[in-house]
């Protein structure tokens, strides 16, 4: 069993707040909570599609805590170590996550970090639920282009079930292949489309993305 | 098939209704959902049907109706309106009808 887990948050900026120096504050955070092994934060671009607070100059916040620390993204912006962010931000939306699949791929540099979070209806059958997964888990094998990748189902409370999330070399690879392959537009789409008989995924999602320095995944 | 923009996409639509219900609803396929439809890209390439087998031996007609779009940038477009009420209320009213129903998103094959 993993001594550490994954967490997510997206942060909505305060107006008059740089986006830019909260995601330089958030990463510092590593290095003062204790129980924060990692803190990865990226500034939404204008192009991301999410619900209103998590959308362009918001923040997507990537924790790892230790397995038994009892923190939400709030409970360490709480800690006194994050006081020069209070009044920066406020938590739009946050889950823990907890992995149905995902896969390392080393790759050097800046990269873009693209995460999906999703609903999956209430009363949705449970095999289909698990073809949509097991189709997203599927993608990596078909496009090329995803390097790093993690699909997960989400703890806590969130109106969002599940995270899809995958590193790109570069944008390109996220608006090009990952949109153009057929496996995606022929059969994972149809989870996602209200016009299917069988679509299990609720319209309202959060596609955000964001450019990283370092591996995320 | 290889990740591009330019292949052409197919949404084959097969509707199976009861017997004699067929052609109301392709009628009001024409009136309540093609304009909207293409309004979104779709261009409509024909629509099919079985013949009614005798009574009691299968009482349902399959309708199947084609679509095409020219890209897979135009599916996506069109993609964004599909959760607009009136489609969602047209396929809602279709399945109180229909005995099945399945959609499918097509490329070229190889």
């Amino acid at each position: 069993m993993s001594d550490t887990r994954r967490a997510l948050a997206v942060l909505t900026v305060e107006e008059g707040r740089d986006p830019a120096a909260v995601a330089d504050a958030l990463r510092d955070l590593a290095a003062a909570v204790p129980e924060l092994r990692a803190s990865h934060a990226g500034v939404h671009p204008s192009t991301v599609v999410a619900p209103p607070g998590m959308g362009a100059g918001a923040v997507t916040w990537d924790l790892v805590l230790d397995a038994d620390a009892p923190h939400t993204p709030g409970d360490v912006l709480a800690h006194g170590a994050a006081h020069r962010l209070a009044g920066a931000v406020t938590v739009a939306s946050e889950v823990g996550l907890d992995p149905l699949a995902r896969n390392h791929v080393a790759l050097d540099g800046p990269r873009i970090k693209r995460t999906l979070l999703l609903t999956v209806r209430p009363g949705a059958r449970a095999d289909a639920v698990a073809r949509f997964e097991a189709d997203l888990a599927a993608m990596p094998t078909h496009i090329g282009t995803i390097r790093s990748w993690s699909l997960s189902r989400t703890t806590g409370r969130s109106r969002w079930t599940h995270a899809w999330e995958q590193e790109f070399a570069s944008l390109d690879g996220l608006t090009g292949e990952y949109m153009l392959h057929p496996f995606h537009w022929t059969t994972v789409d149809a989870w996602f489309d209200p016009e299917m008989p069988d679509h299990v995924v609720d319209p309202v999602l959060a596609h955000l993305f964001a450019q990283y320095g370092g591996p995320v995944l | 098939m290889a990740a591009s923009a330019e292949v052409p996409v197919r949404i084959v639509d097969r509707v199976t209704l009861p017997r004699g219900g067929a052609d109301a609803w392709v009628a009001r396929m024409h009136r309540e959902y093609r304009p909207s439809a293409e309004a979104r890209g779709y261009v409509l390439e024909g629509v099919w049907q079985t013949r009614a087998a005798d009574p009691g031996v299968f009482d349902g007609v399959d309708v199947v109706v084609e679509w095409r779009l020219p890209g897979v940038r135009e599916f996506f477009r069109a993609r964004a309106g599909s959760h607009a009420p009136a489609t969602v209320a047209w396929w809602a009213a279709t399945d109180e009808l229909a005995l099945a129903r399945s959609r499918s998103v097509l490329g070229p094959q190889g």
